[in-house]
């Protein structure tokens, strides 16, 4: 079963402003521009904080920015992890991060 | 080979040059006495614009204007001659909302008072035009009523002063404010929009159309219904902004570079009035709050 | 002002300007505005800008190819990135996915992209892959342009494509090709070998080797339309033509071999004859001169200094010719009756 991982982009890639609550996100090689609430921008920023060229999976950014969010799902039972993992697999279907599914 | 177009002539509006080139006289005539105070000479154009017939049998019987030239929609419907003049306006526009790249351009109106505009837009029919007109009438200086050219190098707003195209009631409305009739065009019925006229913006405004101006405040104007202001914020105003941007998406990064500077630097306010009388009294008050603090600003 | 217009100057002028870029000197301002409605009007415009982008050129024109230019950026950055969502939505396709027409020059980056407007994506595919690649695209946001049974029935008949698809976010459309001919039409190009033969490009997707992406612009130049497309077609041939002779001297035996195996090799003579005059592109091929060329590039380079199609009735003998060439008669006859049928019922 493989596995899904993420990086974020290289920096030239993503252009972005902070709005109030929100950010506007300019996403470079497709030219289309995105309005996204927070945990986005916070997510971008752990992804860059590990490394552009750096993939990880949810599991291993959970444990890298649990010390900073709460991370919690609109169903409790959920685990942060799969929160987490959904926003991503979201984020990689825009092209705003990197995906690689592993072995 | 083929003949040039029977007619045609030159129109330079703000930074645009248009080259309009018809079948017949009479819209080129029309064009001519309503863009008297423009510059008219030939020059290399930035667009080009064609009036002709659907066939060659219908440049003679129940003649139709079809729109045609650089940019076109498959879709435009030709029009009856006598609505010639409101062709040849729609093809300019359809040539800046599809081709201009120069600046971000915004379906707004604008007017500035010591070199500060405001911005305002919304929906078709939302009465920005004509806010815009009477506001040019009681001191403002006059920017435009269709598209605010917004540079994305300097952040400023060129003019682009055309002719206010007035609709229906309106039109009772800008006559008894206006007492020059000669400032007026011709007035055209039935067409798609109902009753059209244009009014020439007052000379003054045409000779300034180079010099351009700062962004002060941005409005979003609703005609009609109980007065109210309520603050926009900064996304809110974004999104609305590139929905009411004919070329965002084109402009790329630099559409978003401006776009992003412009509702970061201007506060923004939906404003919703029953009279024009109201609408010009709101915007004097919020423009007047706003320059208490630009001078603050100033000051500090 | 009026009286200008006529002259000398239409789809000739045009190529003038591309292949001698140095001879727009001696234009004066009317000239420069004829120049640039006719290079409108032939979809060139784009491809007239790079080119006179290192010309010293008066300011009234040059701010008008600048902003061509930032148009050209634009273009060339949502062709490739339509290419790579097509990419996304296809990565569970096993078969090769071969990029077509502009969007394979950009992603080729070859010289023949420059400059050159882009519309549609296109792709081709094997035909047995064709219901498994509309089940992905369908499954990623693309919708069918039009729910029309007959046009659909027409195309998955006939045609050499699906009924084309648009994805309903980012408004842009994709055509699905399984040969670069319709079925209808006279030569029966071999679409596995045009996939067999395909390069991979750097991003994973494919492009046509050089003989057959000339072999394609050949047959949509003489077989597919009514060639109001037809000088920037030469237009690409003559970019390709160059670079690939350029690059390998034996390439005019490599592009007979593929053309004689696609059945195209009378389509791609006559390219070459007409490129060769119009923009003297090297003639890789003997030159022969044919009988219908002056015919062909009288209609090609119709246009006048407003940008307007002009000789009517020359386009009009091409539109049928071409209609005929897609269908055979009996064919067209249905597909005239059943289109006149539904005009009637509104």
């Amino acid at each position: 079963m493989s596995e899904r991982a993420y990086a974020a982009l290289p920096g030239h890639a993503l252009k972005r402003v902070r709005m109030g609550g929100l950010e506007a996100i300019y996403h470079t090689p497709s030219g289309i521009t995105h309005l996204l609430a927070e945990p986005v921008p916070e997510l971008l920023d752990a992804l860059d904080a590990v490394g552009t060229d750096t993939f990880v999976t949810a599991e291993r950014l959970v444990a890298q920015i649990a010390s900073r969010f709460d991370l919690v799902g609109d169903d409790p039972q959920e685990r942060p992890e799969q929160v987490l993992g959904e926003r991503l697999a979201e984020l990689a279907a825009l092209g705003l991060v990197r995906l690689r599914a592993e072995a | 080979m083929a003949l040039a177009m029977r007619h045609a002539c030159f129109i330079t509006v703000g930074p645009a040059r248009f080259r309009i080139g018809s079948d017949w006289r009479a819209p080129i005539d029309e064009l001519r006495a309503l863009y008297a105070d423009y510059p008219l000479d030939e020059v290399v154009p930035d667009f080009t614009v064609r009036l002709q017939a659907t066939s060659a049998l219908r440049r003679y019987v129940r003649p139709q204007v079809a729109i045609a030239g650089d940019f076109t929609l498959p879709d435009a419907l030709p029009l009856p001659l006598e609505q010639g003049l409101l062709a040849a306006e729609m093809a300019m526009n359809l040539q800046m909302a599809l081709g201009w790249r120069r600046h971000l351009l915004l379906h707004a109106s604008a007017v500035s008072r010591q070199g500060r505009a405001v911005v305002m837009t919304g929906l078709s029919g939302a009465g920005k035009s004509t806010l815009s007109a009477l506001l040019a009438e009681r001191g403002w200086r006059f920017l435009g009523d269709e598209f605010v050219l917004l540079d994305p190098d300097s952040g400023n707003i060129a003019p682009f002063p055309r002719p206010v195209s007035l609709k229906n009631q309106a039109i009772a409305a800008m006559e008894r404010e206006v007492d020059d009739e000669t400032r007026f065009g011709p007035v055209l019925r039935d067409t798609p929009k109902g009753t059209i006229r244009h009014l020439r913006p007052r000379t003054e405004w045409i000779e300034q159309m180079a010099r351009e101006t700062r962004p002060g405040l941005l409005l979003f104007p609703r005609f009609g219904f109980p007065r109210a202001v309520r603050r926009m914020d900064e996304a809110e105003s974004f999104v609305r902004l590139t929905q009411a941007s004919t070329n965002y998406v084109a402009l790329g990064e630099r559409g978003f570079d401006a776009l992003t500077q412009f509702v970061r630097s201007v506060p923004a306010c939906a404003i919703d009035y029953a009279t024009g009388d109201e609408g010009v009294e709101l915007v004097e008050r919020l423009w007047s709050e706003q320059g208490a603090k630009w001078g603050d600003r100033a000051a500090a | 002002m009026g009286g200008q217009g006529g002259g000398m100057i239409d789809g000739w002028s045009v190529a003038r300007a591309l292949t001698d870029p140095a001879s727009v000197a001696r234009l004066d301002a009317a000239g420069w505005t004829r120049l640039l409605s006719a290079a409108r009007a032939l979809s060139l415009i784009g491809t007239l800008a790079e080119i006179m982008a290192d010309q010293p050129l008066p300011y009234p024109a040059a701010r008008v190819l600048a902003d061509v230019r930032l148009s050209n950026a634009a273009g060339l950055r949502q062709a490739l990135w339509e290419a790579e969502c097509a990419q996304m939505a296809l990565a569970g396709y096993p078969g090769r996915v071969v990029l077509l027409k502009g969007t394979a020059f950009a992603a080729a980056g070859l010289d023949a992209a420059i400059g050159r407007s882009i519309g549609d994506l296109d792709i081709l595919v094997a035909r047995e892959g064709l219901d498994q690649v509309e089940a992905l695209l369908l499954a990623s946001g693309w919708e069918w342009v039009k729910p029309d049974p007959y046009d659909d029935a027409y195309y998955r008949q006939w045609m050499h494509e699906l009924p084309p698809l648009i994805h309903a976010e980012r408004d842009r459309m994709i055509d699905v090709h399984h040969t670069i001919l319709p079925l209808t039409a006279g030569p029966k190009p071999d679409a596995a070998a045009l996939i067999a033969d395909a390069r991979e490009v750097p991003s994973g997707l494919y492009v046509l080797s050089p003989a057959d992406m000339i072999c394609h612009a050949a047959a949509h130049l003489i077989a597919d339309g009514d060639l109001s497309g037809g000088m920037r077609n030469l237009w690409d041939i003559d970019r390709l033509v160059r670079q690939f002779s350029s690059e390998d001297p034996d390439f005019g035996d490599a592009l007979e071999e593929r053309a004689g195996l696609h059945q195209l090799t009378a389509p791609v003579a006559r390219a070459l004859r007409l490129a060769h005059r119009l923009f003297d592109t090297p003639a890789i091929w003997p030159i022969r001169p044919g009988v219908a060329d002056a015919l062909f590039l009288r209609r090609i380079t119709a246009v006048d200094g407003w940008g307007r199609k002009t000789r009517k009735l020359t386009r009009q003998g091409f539109y049928i010719r071409s209609h005929l060439l897609r269908m055979p008669p009996a064919m067209l006859a249905r597909h005239l009756w059943t289109k006149w049928r539904k005009g009637h019922r509104g």
